[in-house]
């Protein structure tokens, strides 16, 4: 047996986890925190038996006026769920052994699906046939009606193998990880089951042979996440005026917003069965298929499939939920902004690459390329201005993935933007890792203006993070460049090649440039500062504006970091020469190299300014930066990119009074007009009623002379009618 | 005698349980309604014995038995009524509802507050009224125990109700009977128009689809396939309901105690489109066929309309009362582009029926669901108001977790039965009613929307203190939603069986519809 | 020549002025004559056409006099209905002190 065969295992592993932890560990777990006294013993009464340290902070914090003073207090407001946000020692919850049995049964099951992975790859990359064919594992029949089936299949092709390896690659180290930030928490094993639910959702979703496996994997990852984002879901919302997150409406924004992306990808989906009468991508993405369907018809449909991609993978004008979505735990944030939810978008375009690029007209790759590049643009425009760490992480994930979309859109085949994808995971994932730790060591604080100076206090973090964002930024030879700029290179191409449309080159170009800058500005403000070692970059005690006591994280924290900082460095090596392109492809195809292209240099330059420039800002601090704010117009463009374009005000508008609006409407319809003509029939009725009973006067006098003038007119009208009065 | 046992077992026990004393009610209505339950389930096990089992089609009853009840002739007119009973797979799944969910209603108003006797034996008796109009096999004995079910429903409405529980329950009965001689009427035209000799659903099935004709009409004329579809139809909308004859529903909902919503929304509703499916489109598919893109457009209202109202409503009931008009749109949705024109081969329409099928089934459990977490929450709090609590999940960890099943459940999650149901009515009825099936699939967002925004505002946050001594639901409470919970993670992962069952009826259903064209 | 006609028009009048008074009068006992009167005017028509018709050659023997006898029963009953009323009126005059009917509204809706 080759290892491919044993495909399923792969989602099977983490999802047998998950099921442990559901039935046999959580339990177990939940009555060990009992009898610690950390948790309600239930049963009748009203009042609950919490533990000491967190009942006692319950009581306080509750208090009326409660000062939260301070964002981290806030957060922590009244868990007595999940103390331990951040790593703020003394509080609360402890991890019961429990517990860790259940997480580390988790991460053996990732190392598995892991090794499982690894080993269907070298078997790929020695096997041509595999690479061209793909295997298909039949797991069952759902159902079928005559020729239309609805089947359960798993399909291994270059694709998928590119995607396990860096779903469970980036998944299993961020279960490792979790172990280290989420201990002490007290929904310390639902974390881990839901964790392990959230790979099981996206290995299922990449390994769909059909679209219907993959739309549930798709809604199973919009679960996950909605779990997982409002995982600390009795948190207390944060101070007015503060730009955190609150999980609550986070979690719920993430569900709805993607939905909203789902609609039209599902109708998109409707229209390409209708079409073809089959969801097997094999099918489907064979031109033939199409003889006799009208180009229109798919060029809509792949453009509505796309909306699904634009919900997912949080493109402009659905990205509002990406950035709220780091409401959730930090390990969560790097899951779904590096491997699971925001690639599946990615993933979908890429999957039906072929139809998108043979089948259906230009138009529906341009949207592609459009919504790709101006999403870059825009949200590395918003992320210049962010304070939050996370937040700056969260534009600078939504600008990557805007960069894979214009590799998809630009590319001749899907690896251009799948490479990108599958570096930006090693990177994106390293960075918000690594933000983990840095949030972990500064007591729960996201804001960069009380940081600065934890180079010192925590150097394994600040290296392997110096070396993501080295990578982000498209340095060379760090494994972002060879990605980012391959795919600036081919948009040069695709602009010359389409009667110089470069549109897409530059402003991916520009993106370039304002990445490197606030990447840069972020590492200055966490790690460095003015006065610090080498320029600045290295800070110190001196430039630690916080009030917390930094420290490294744990082993289990710093591992994940280490072994991902090698991917994040080298993995763009992969890419040289008949490397990933070709494996995609299975075709000795061959990309230039970037080093000799004399364009790829241009990048590299508008980089290297962009670094330059965050230096002078924020490591040496020559400039001061109220150089871009100090003036009027300044100020005024600074408001606005600081509210992310007011996009959020907008749709919250939009929802309040046009959504709702027409809610209301058909509410008060309800019940005024359609009750109300019920309603209204009724009392008529006995209006109507009401009024002849006055008829009835009781005198028998008024009767007769109703009987007898009733006569009166009938013998009258028999008269005239029969004409007797004429005769 | 299985079918006469399952339909009259209840009121034998709503009987035994008038005269019973208080405390042994409850014990005996769940007894029996278990009981009746295991026999339904029966109805179906029965069946398998061997290899390919058959489970009947409206042509081919099983568990069939016919005794002539009426038969007079009066002059040239002959009026035949035969006690029939029989299922085939359409009537079974909701036999099976039922059974499944008078039980758990049963347990789950254990502690019901006055007069339990009176209350045990309605709801028996109310079970014996919906069970005959499913098992019935006879269009008059159908209408019969349509009518009898009223009375029961009527009076727990309106004793064990809410502040407004008279209205709602003088609301419910007279749409429901304003509709009913509307069918009524339908049925004395179907039943003279095809011989006047038989009322069985056989005779129907064979006879009446291919009436084809016109009837005068205050001068003009109209079909008579449409006729007789229309007049039937009035009656079942009004119960499915289709707006706008839509808002009985929410105050009855509201007003009634949980387990009567349970059996309100899980069941009765269904009443309606069992009506449609088997009555309107089986016995007047040209009629169906003629009115299926105004249906389609009125499912879609109905879809976009109760969602709409459902994210406004400030009553966790009444908004989950509106759920029910929204889903029961997709319902609707299916039955139209089942019977809709068109060049979609049967395979198209028949995903739409079976969508619209399970559609029935499945609505019937999650949203028995979310009336129960209501329930739960309801009977502690005795308040429904959803922006009155807030993190009362901290509190409450079960019941949030289980009232989350039902509401990602009900916005169509994969995994869970509302998906499997949804998305077959639109793979199905994209085929032939593109334009409404897009509309409709909106919903599926607004669902998400208000259900999860519900649970946002009551379960979510930070606790408020005011509620801060609820306690979580008991084993007592949590049974039947656990209960339902199984059965919505079964039909989601493996509905073959029930597709299975349903296949040789809806065929027979089809082959009604596609054998013809419209003159 | 006294025609049929002339009896009819009679009994007319005469059933007009009794209606009037019966649909008038406020006082029961003239009520109560008025509809005499009326029973009278009916007992015209019966006997005017009962004479007309006692030598239409297609009678019977015994319709022959079928008017006549009409008149007489509609007497006995007038007198039969004429006691039984003036006891009711003296029983309601005794319980609410008036004839008046005008006050007499119990079957007011």
């Amino acid at each position: 047996m080759s290892p491919v065969e044993y495909v399923p295992l792969i989602p099977l592993l983490p999802l047998a986890a998950m099921v442990i932890i559901f039935g046999v560990t959580r339990p177990l777990d939940m009555a060990a925190q009992r009898r610690l006294g950390l948790r309600p013993t239930g049963g009748s009464g009203g009042h609950n038996t919490e533990g000491t340290t967190a009942g006692h902070e319950q009581a306080e914090t509750h208090g009326p006026g409660a000062a939260h003073d301070d964002s981290a207090t806030a957060r922590r407001g009244d868990h007595d769920e999940h103390d331990e946000h951040g790593g703020g020692h003394g509080h609360g919850g402890v991890t019961t052994t429990w517990g860790l049995i259940g997480a580390w049964i988790s991460v053996i099951a990732m190392v598995g699906s892991f090794g499982l992975s690894l080993a269907i790859f070298f078997q790929f990359l020695s096997d041509k046939s595999l690479q061209q064919n793909g295997y298909v594992a039949h797991l069952w029949d759902w159902f079928s009606f005559g020729p239309l089936h609805y089947i359960i299949d798993f399909r291994v092709d270059t694709l998928t193998v590119v995607m396990l390896i860096v779903v469970t690659g980036v998944s299993m180290l961020v279960h490792l990880y979790s172990i280290g930030y989420m201990a002490g928490d007290l929904g310390f094993s639902r974390f881990f089951m839901e964790l392990a639910l959230f790979t099981v959702s996206m290995l299922i979703l990449v390994l769909g042979a059909n679209i219907l496996v993959l739309f549930i994997g798709w809604e199973l990852v919009g679960l996950s996440s909605y779990l997982l984002i409002g995982f600390w879901f009795d948190a207390a919302p944060p101070p007015q005026g503060s730009d955190l997150p609150y999980p609550p409406p986070a979690a719920l924004k993430a569900f709805v917003t993607t939905r909203l992306g789902d609609f039209g990808m599902m109708i998109g989906i409707l229209m390409l069965f209708l079409a073809t009468g089959t969801f097997t991508f094999t099918t489907l993405n064979t031109a033939s298929t199409y003889a006799h369907v009208d180009q229109f018809t798919v060029t809509t449909a792949m453009i509505l499939i796309f909306c699904g991609a634009v919900g997912k993978s949080a493109q402009f004008p659905l990205h509002v939920w990406l950035p709220d979505a780091m409401a959730g735990p930090t390990p969560v944030s790097a899951l779904i902004h590096a491997a699971t939810m925001v690639a599946a978008g990615v993933y979908l375009v890429a999957r039906f690459f072929p139809l998108y690029h043979n089948v259906a007209g230009p138009q529906s790759l341009e949207v592609v390329g459009w919504i790709g590049s101006s999403t870059a643009l825009f949200a590395a425009v918003i992320a210049l201005a962010q304070n939050d760490i996370k937040k700056v992480l969260a534009y600078s994930t939504i600008s990557q993935l805007g960069y894979m979309f214009v590799g998809l859109a630009v590319g001749p085949d899907s690896a251009l933007g799948i490479f990108h994808l599958f570096t930006h995971a090693f990177f994106k994932s390293l960075l918000f890792l690594g933000s983990g730790s840095v949030i972990h060591a500064v007591a729960g604080n996201q804001d960069m203006r009380k940081m600065g100076g934890l180079a010192k206090y925590m150097p394994i973090t600040a290296f392997t993070f110096l070396v993501a964002t080295l990578s982000i930024s498209g340095v060379p030879p760090f494994s972002g460049f060879f990605s980012k700029d391959a795919i600036i290179g081919v948009a040069f191409s695709y602009g010359t090649a389409h009667g110089g449309a470069y549109w897409f080159y530059g402003m991916t170009l520009f993106t370039a440039f304002l990445t490197a800058f606030y990447m840069f500005r972020l590492f200055f403000m966490t790690f460095g500062g003015k006065g610090g070692a080498i320029g600045g970059l290295w800070g110190g005690g001196e430039q630690y504006r916080g009030d917390a006591h930094p420290h490294e994280s744990p082993w289990v924290m710093t591992l994940p970091l280490i072994i991902l900082a090698f991917p994040a460095a080298l993995a763009g090596f992969w890419s040289v020469g008949s490397g990933f392109a070709s494996f995609m492809t299975a075709s000795p195809q061959v990309y230039d190299n970037p080093f000799t292209d004399s364009l790829t240099f241009v990048g590299v330059g508008l980089s290297v300014v962009g670094i330059g420039l965050a230096w002078l800002v924020y490591g040496l601090e020559i400039v001061p930066a109220r150089v871009f704010t100090g003036n009027p117009l300044g100020r005024a463009i600074y408001t606005v990119i600081l509210n992310k374009f007011y996009v959020d005000e907008l749709y919250g508008w939009i929802i309040k009074y046009i959504a709702l609006g027409l809610a209301n409407g058909a509410a008060l319809f309800d019940k005024y007009i359609i009750d109300g003509i019920v309603n209204g029939s009724a009392t008529s009725v006995q209006r109507i009623g009401d009024a002849t009973r006055r008829t009835e006067t009781g005198a028998l006098q008024n009767y007769g002379a109703a009987i007898f003038g009733g006569a009166l007119i009938i013998a009258l009208a028999v008269f005239i009618a029969t004409g007797a009065f004429i005769r | 005698m299985l079918l006469t046992a399952i339909v009259f077992l209840p009121l034998v026990a709503g009987l035994i349980t008038l005269v019973a004393p208080d405390r042994a009610a409850r014990w005996i209505a769940a007894v029996f309604t278990g009981v009746v339950f295991l026999l339904s389930l029966w109805l179906y096990f029965g069946l398998l014995g061997n290899g390919a089992p058959n489970f009947g089609s409206v042509t081919d009853p099983q568990w069939y038995i016919d005794v002539p009840w009426i038969n007079t002739a009066i002059g040239a007119l002959h009026l035949k009524v035969d006690y029939a009973l029989g299922t085939d797979g359409l009537s079974m799944i909701m036999l099976i509802l039922n059974g499944l969910l008078s039980f758990l209603a049963v347990i789950g108003s254990w502690r019901i507050q006055g007069r339990p006797r009176f209350y045990f034996a309605l709801l028996l008796i109310l079970e014996t009224g919906v069970m005959g109009v499913f098992a019935a096999f006879d269009l008059f004995l159908f209408i019969l125990f349509w009518e009898i079910e009223l009375v029961p429903m009527f009076l727990l409405i309106g004793i064990w109700g809410g502040a407004r529980r008279e209205y709602a329950a003088w609301k419910f009965l007279i749409y429901t009977l304003v509709g009913s001689a509307f069918t009524l009427a339908g049925i004395f035209l179907i039943y003279f128009q095809t011989g006047g000799q038989s009322a069985s659903f056989q005779h129907f099935a064979q006879t009446a689809p291919t009436l084809n004709g016109s009837l005068p009409f205050f001068g003009g004329s109209v079909s008579l396939a449409l006729a007789i579809f229309l007049l039937l139809f009035v009656g079942f909308a009004v119960k499915i309901p289709m707006w706008p004859l839509h808002t009985w529903l929410p105050d009855a909902h509201t007003e009634a105690p949980t387990a009567v919503s349970v059996i309100l929304a899980g069941v009765l509703l269904k009443m309606g489109a069992y009506g449609l499916i088997r009555v309107c489109l089986g016995f007047a598919p040209l009629g169906a066929q003629q009115f299926a893109p105004w249906l389609g457009v009125l499912a879609a209202i109905n879809v976009l309309w109760g969602a709409g109202a459902s994210m406004v409503q400030k009553d966790m009931k009444r908004m989950i009362a509106y759920s029910s008009v929204s889903h029961m749109g997709y319902v609707l949705l299916g039955v139209a582009a089942a019977a809709a024109i068109g060049s979609a081969s049967i395979d198209y329409r028949q995903a739409a029926l079976t969508g619209a099928t399970l559609q029935m089934f499945t609505h019937g459990t999650i949203t028995a669901m979310l009336f129960f977490s209501v329930g739960v929450l309801y009977d502690k709090a005795h308040t429904r108001e959803i922006d009155i609590f807030g993190g009362i999940g901290k509190r409450m960890p079960m019941l949030m977790l289980l009232y989350s099943v039902a509401c990602f459940a009900a916005l169509g999650l994969p995994g869970l039965s509302g998906f499997v149901a949804e998305y077959l009515v639109f793979t199905g009825s994209f085929a032939t009613l593109p334009a409404a099936t897009i509309f409709a699939a909106f919903g599926v967002v607004l669902t998400a929307g208000y259900l999860l925004w519900m649970l946002r505002r009551s379960f979510y946050g930070p606790l408020n203190m005011k509620w801060d001594w609820l306690t979580d639901a008991t084993v007592r409470e949590a049974f039947p939603l656990v209960a339902l919970a199984v059965v919505i993670l079964f039909v989601g992962i493996y509905p073959q069986p029930m597709i299975n069952l349903l296949t040789p009826s809806l065929q027979q259903l089809l082959h009604g519809v596609s054998g013809l064209a419209v003159h | 020549m006294v025609t049929l006609n002339s009896f009819l028009v009679l009994g007319a009048l005469v059933f007009c002025i009794g209606l009037f008074g019966a649909l008038s009068k406020r006082n029961a006992v003239a009520i109560l004559m008025s509809i005499e009167i009326m029973l009278n005017a009916v007992n015209i028509s019966l006997v005017a056409y009962a004479s007309t018709f006692q030598s239409y050659a297609g009678a019977g023997h015994g319709e022959r006099l079928t008017g006549q006898i009409f008149a007489i029963f509609i007497i006995t009953v007038a007198a039969a209905e004429a006691a039984v009323a003036l006891a009711m009126i003296i029983a309601i005059y005794r319980r609410r002190s008036t004839i008046d009917v005008g006050q007499i509204n119990l079957m007011r809706w």
